[in-house]
């Protein structure tokens, strides 16, 4: 009989954002709110941006955006907190071409490029949980 | 019981000043835990309260919950290395009742992990400077008319 030790529990958080993009702005602050929330209880978190979210990186376009209109807080500040408390953000070039998206464009402060096989390789990381937006 | 600019701070408490946590002696070296009047006029009304596991170790400086305040997440981090003994329970699901009654909602019971630092717990006279500093950098005149900042650009904890 085999028996395996059980895994210890995982306290890494990977967050992949591709479907809250600055078309749908009530969509946009959670994920750097549950970042923000994870992080806060020291847990080493990541997010890889993707698809069309790449925008929420891009200088000028978060700040813009509320998910709760009249709340005065922007997606910007909810990012703000998310990285105060350490999380870190990666970018997909490939999904900042198909977007027109210049790399002197994004805002300043990024982890650096990622793209679907780093992601994919967190969710194949025991030690890694993902969520995705 | 003092009171400074509408906010109480009973005698009786320990405080770690930014922190905004009170500490009183619960019995054998324990310490149950409190968020201050000021840190949760501090944070805007709170709404939730996570603590971690109980018997989870903390070291100083390291949060053993988190509290959320309608659009902020604050990390609630012990000034001391410490295990966590036990969480309130009448603040799960809703912590709300932190914000009607801040000295008798506390957040949980905590043992340290070895001689606390001298100067880290302070009564109330030693915290008094600290915490009127704290009160002037937020612009915090009394509790009656403070409206919670959105925003804390000084990385504090809450």
């Amino acid at each position: 009989m085999i028996s395996e030790a059980p895994a210890p529990p995982a306290d890494k958080l990977a967050i992949l954002v591709w479907a809250a993009d600055p078309g749908r702005p009530e969509l946009c602050a959670t994920p750097f709110y549950f970042a923000a929330a994870a992080a806060a209880m020291d847990v080493e978190v990541e997010m890889y941006f993707t698809a069309r979210s790449v925008e929420l990186l891009r200088r000028g376009v978060a700040e813009t955006l509320q998910a709760a209109a009249g709340s005065g807080k922007s997606v910007a500040d909810f990012r703000r907190e998310a990285v105060g408390f350490g999380a870190k953000l990666f970018v997909c070039p490939t999904a900042l071409a198909s977007h027109g998206v210049g790399e002197d464009e994004l805002i300043p402060g990024l982890a650096g490029h990622a793209g679907a096989a780093a992601f994919i390789g967190r969710t194949l990381d025991p030690a890694w949980r993902t969520l995705s937006f | 019981m003092a009171l400074l600019r509408g906010c109480d701070f009973p005698d009786a408490l320990l405080y770690h000043p930014d922190s905004h946590l009170w500490f009183v002696p619960a019995g054998d070296s324990l310490y149950r835990v409190g968020v201050t009047q000021l840190g949760i006029a501090l944070s805007g009304e709170i709404l939730l309260f996570t603590p971690k596991p109980v018997g989870a170790s903390c070291d100083a400086g390291r949060s053993f919950g988190l509290l959320e305040a309608g659009k902020t997440v604050f990390p609630v981090k012990t000034p001391f290395a410490a295990r966590l003994i036990e969480a309130n329970p009448a603040l799960d699901p809703s912590a709300r009742r932190m914000n009607r009654e801040p000295f008798g909602a506390w957040l949980v019971v905590l043992q340290p992990s070895g001689e606390i630092p001298p100067g880290v717990l302070l009564p109330w006279p030693e915290a008094r400077p600290e915490i009127e500093k704290i009160m002037d950098r937020y612009a915090f005149r009394d509790l009656a008319d403070f409206s919670a900042p959105l925003f804390h650009e000084d990385n504090r904890d809450f």
